[in-house]
């Protein structure tokens, strides 16, 4: 059981588009310094969940709380100052550097018209350094690799000192160097600050070795949540991904490793 | 109907249009009618037989409609163009589109026996199309004094009233000669006349140049060799015009003369000689040409022509404060 | 902690994929004030000077010692009654056009967007013509037309955002297209009613289709000048939110800007802006195309800093294009307005196909 209030909780969430309802009564919490993986098959909800949750997707039904008020009592600046996201975002119309996009990641911080102060850019180059990115810091966001940007922007999450971080595929199109690097960095992030993550996973065994606790859906259901060991069972696996699993344990990190049974 | 080489033929294929009647009266009428008709056409070709070889015309141009009529042709007009108002009895004329855009399929469904049109290339595709049907078109030229003047003449010969249009071309002359000999002696005046100030557009080479020449005016919009020239406001200032005739002035008595009021440093605005004028008779090459040098004269020189002063639009003083946004 | 940023007065130009850019240093790479006054203040002084030419020449060669000396003499009407009003106002429309070029650009995601390219300068020509044929007929205030045109230049507005989008993301190609339908759309009513006025206004109808700047009195330049800063400092309000509604909607909310109040602010802003700057001068194009993409290659995407820029250099190419219209057929004029579309028309072609190479969303 948890020791300290979740930093963000979502109650019987139920949402949908045009009718179709794509989460049924989806609960999760997440507490401070803790990584939950929501996984599940394509469809199954995922980037859906963490838009609600987000509060760019209004539900039909539940409740998101944030620090233990509702997210709609909170204006959008000052939820942007606790909640950090990122989405699957497509290319940026204008070509604005590196450095810039990581500082964007300030500004629920600041004013209007500020401009950035000093400690905001120092902010953005620790931000950029612990992602190997400073040498690309005044390279145009549209001429680096998608590898690159997608470290970019998690960069920019950094940068804007939230208290959860809501992930939607980090580690998509990064390889196995950067994944490692990725979480390692996040581990990092969890233990200095407390910073929650909530991060949608299509990797199984990356999910099983990495996260706190995992959040299995399908098709908008809860199969199962709390620790790998616990949710990520063969019949469990069976029933979502319609596939026979191999479940084991990885030799080399002691996490549960998944392997497909059959060719 | 394409491709009709000769008039008997035109006449058989007439488009046939039903009246919205009853159809008993209907049929009656279609018995009565070539009845009655036979006997009116017999009365009508004897009426007019000896005297025009042309019984419809139409004209494409406002300076035609008006020599047309001027000369005594107007029974025979059966058809105008949209911008044609003068004599008011044009107004309820058929409409056939203008020289720039006549609408073929009116202009054919009227049945002309003679067109008359303007000598210019805008339409030009119009007008060899209307001669490839088998039409009679005639064109005449209304861009300066010579041209309008032969143009009466043609018509004149066109529609068989040769003698009143000999008489109006007299009583043109004569009365362009008499303004002239009023003028003998007086030393010329600079005139800045424009179409309108909203947009700027200067009146330039053609027929009212000749015209404002004849009225003892230096025109200081003839030197760009164009006919409707755009002339900087800083030319205008600097050529200090004594006389400005602005056509937007008379025609909307809802503009204001605050506009030339702001530029006090032209002779004209500061001598309050800033005129407006209808442009309806003035802009419109054509029979009224005499008419217009009066006006032109009587606006440019009213020491001279006093009287007729009064008949013109009064002159804008520099009264009116400046609205300042463009009506 | 790192020293204070070092500054230079204009960033380097736009990288190419050449390694030999990866090492440009931090300080360039991000908006700071000094570089904001070093580029402001250079853009400001530049300004001055076009200004200076456009009031020096013109279609007339003056005594500028008379001009001045001599308040009765016709160089000093010029100087003061024609020249400068013009270059005035050529300054305050060119200065909208841009701004509202780059506000446009950072709403729909998009560096072909503009006032011309999307219709909406024509549909606010529309809603001025309208005005004024029926003002003439009904004799209603002259204040009715740059009203009528912010009021049609906002239905454009709304009417091309909505349907430049599918499935609620805006697809730069159906914007485009969009804008391109409804730039014939009211240039097509716009003759409908240049053929039903009577044959005299048609001339002044025709006026509002090419944009000129005759004539202006120093009232309407003061006029369109409060409006236009208004919207301006409107639009400066949000500069930060347009840098972050260039990232899509969720990734701006995510960063806390409310996206549709800022958005609708910035809508009615554009509007307002064009509307007074059509009203006077009709539809002039290209300019906020022209001027936002250079200024973008030249010192950044950054709004805060683009924003003004384009304010600045918008002025001073729409003083320099007046220039060259009041000079190249004197004593006649040329349209101000063709002489932008000239240096616009094939511009615009340079961008679309550069724009295609960069792999910038088109």
């Amino acid at each position: 059981m948890k020791a300290s209030d979740p930093v963000l909780a979502g109650t019987g969430l139920v949402a949908g588009y045009h009718g179709r309802k794509v989460l049924h009564e989806v609960s999760l919490q997440v507490a401070a310094g803790e990584l939950l993986a929501v996984v599940g098959p394509n469809g199954a909800g995922k980037s859906t969940l963490l838009k609600v949750l987000s509060g760019n997707f209004d539900p039909w039904d539940g409740v998101v709380k944030l620090e233990g008020r509702p997210l709609h009592e909170y204006d959008r600046r000052a939820v942007a100052r606790r909640l950090a996201s990122l989405g699957q975002e497509s290319v940026c119309a204008f070509a604005f550097t590196v450095m810039e996009m990581v500082l964007m990641g300030r500004a629920p911080h600041l004013g209007a018209l500020r401009l950035e102060s000093a400690r905001d850019v120092r902010i953005a180059r620790e931000a950029l350094q612990r992602f190997d990115l400073l040498p690309l810091a005044a390279r145009a966001i549209n001429e680096i690799s998608g590898g690159e940007r997608r470290r970019v922007f998690l960069a920019r999450v950094l940068a804007q000192e939230p208290q959860v971080a809501l992930l939607d595929e980090p580690t998509a199109f990064l390889d196995l160097k950067h994944v490692v690097e990725i979480f390692s960095c996040l581990a990092q992030l969890r233990a200095e600050r407390a910073m929650a993550v909530v991060a949608t996973m299509h990797d199984l065994n990356a999910a099983a070795l990495y996260a706190d606790r995992v959040l299995l859906l399908k098709e908008g259901r809860t199969v199962g949540c709390g620790r790998a060991e616990e949710v990520l069972t063969r019949e469990n696996l069976r029933l979502v991904y319609e596939t026979d699993v191999y479940v084991g344990r990885n030799p080399a990190t002691g996490a549960v490793a998944i392997l497909p049974a059959a060719r | 109907m394409p491709g009709l080489p000769s008039r008997v033929r035109l006449l058989d294929s007439r488009p046939k249009i039903r009246p919205v009647w009853g159809v008993a009266r209907g049929r009656r009428l279609r018995l009565a009618t070539p009845a009655l008709g036979s006997i009116l056409a017999a009365l009508v070709w004897a009426a007019t037989s000896q005297a025009s070889p042309s019984e419809r015309i139409v004209s494409l141009t406002p300076s035609i409609t008006e020599t047309l009529f001027a000369v005594g042709a107007g029974p025979e007009v059966v058809g105008v163009s949209q911008y044609c108002d003068y004599p008011p009895q044009v107004l309820s004329l058929p409409k056939v589109g203008s020289f720039l855009t006549p609408n073929l399929e009116a202009i054919v469904g009227l049945r002309p026996e003679l067109i008359i049109g303007l000598e210019t290339a805008a339409n030009d595709r119009e007008i060899r199309a209307l001669q490839g049907m088998g039409y009679r078109v005639s064109l005449v030229d209304d861009d300066s004094l010579a041209g309008i003047q032969e143009g009466i003449g043609k018509i004149g010969v066109l529609t068989g009233h040769t003698n009143q249009a000999q008489q109006l071309l007299n009583s043109m002359r004569r009365r362009m000669r008499a303004v002239r000999n009023r003028l003998q002696g007086v030393p010329a005046r600079k005139v800045l006349m424009v179409v309108g100030h909203d947009p700027l557009v200067a009146v330039g080479v053609g027929y009212l140049n000749q015209l404002l020449q004849m009225a003892d005016c230096v025109n200081i919009g003839a030197g760009l060799d164009t006919q409707w020239p755009r002339l900087s406001l800083e030319y205008i200032i600097a050529a200090a015009p004594d006389v400005v005739l602005d056509g937007q002035m008379g025609t909307d008595p809802l503009t204001p003369s605050g506009f030339w009021s702001r530029y006090s440093s032209i002779p004209a605005v500061r001598n309050h000689r800033v005129f407006g004028y209808d442009q309806n008779p003035v802009l419109r090459p054509g029979p009224r040409a005499a008419q217009t040098l009066e006006i032109l004269a009587a606006l440019t020189h009213p020491e001279i022509f006093t009287s007729s002063v009064k008949r013109v639009v009064k002159p804008a003083t520099t009264d009116a404060a400046s609205r300042g946004a463009r009506p | 902690m790192t020293e204070p940023a070092k500054v230079s007065a204009a960033r380097a130009p736009h990288p190419s994929s050449e390694e030999g850019w990866a090492g440009a240093p931090i300080e360039q790479a991000y908006l700071t004030r000094k570089r904001m006054a070093v580029v402001l203040g250079s853009l400001a002084v530049a300004l001055a000077a076009v200004c200076a030419l456009g009031v020096l020449f013109g279609s007339v060669k003056i005594d500028f010692v008379r001009a001045i000396a001599q308040p009765s003499s016709p160089d000093h009407a010029i100087l003061f009654a024609a020249r400068m009003p013009r270059v005035l106002m050529g300054a305050v429309v060119g200065a909208i056009l841009a701004a509202v070029g780059a506000a446009l650009q950072a709403l729909v995601r998009n560096p072909l967007a503009e006032g011309g390219t999307l219709g909406i300068s024509s549909g606010a020509a529309f809603g001025a013509i309208v005005a004024l044929v029926v003002s003439y007929r009904f004799g209603a205030g002259p204040a009715v037309v740059p009203i009528a045109g912010f009021a049609a230049a906002m239905i454009s507005t709304l009417a091309v955002y909505r349907l430049g989008q599918m499935h609620g993301r805006i697809e730069p190609f159906s914007l485009l297209l969009v804008g391109v339908i409804f730039n014939t759309f009211w240039s097509a009513l716009i003759l409908l009613i240049n053929s039903v006025v009577n044959l005299y206004q048609t001339r002044s109808i025709l006026f509002w289709l090419v944009g000129s700047l005759e004539a202006p009195t120093y009232r309407e330049v003061a006029l369109v000048g409060a409006l236009g800063a208004g919207g301006f400092l409107w639009l400066v309000w949000h500069a930060r939110d347009m840098n972050l509604l260039s990232l899509g909607d969720d990734p701006a909310r995510d960063l806390g800007v409310e996206v549709d109040t800022a958005r609708r602010s910035i809508f009615i802003a554009t509007s307002l802006m064009i509307g007074a700057a059509v009203s006077v001068s009709g539809m002039i194009g290209f300019v906020g195309l022209i001027v936002p993409h250079i200024l973008r290659l030249a010192f950044g995407a950054d709004h805060r800093l683009l924003l003004p820029a384009s304010l600045l250099t918008g002025a001073a190419f729409l003083v320099a294009a007046d220039l060259a219209a009041r000079v190249l057929i004197a004593p006649g004029e040329l349209p101000v307005g063709v002489i932008t579309a000239l240096c616009g028309g094939p511009f615009f072609i340079y961008l679309l196909r550069r724009e295609g190479h960069q792999g910038i969303a088109i």
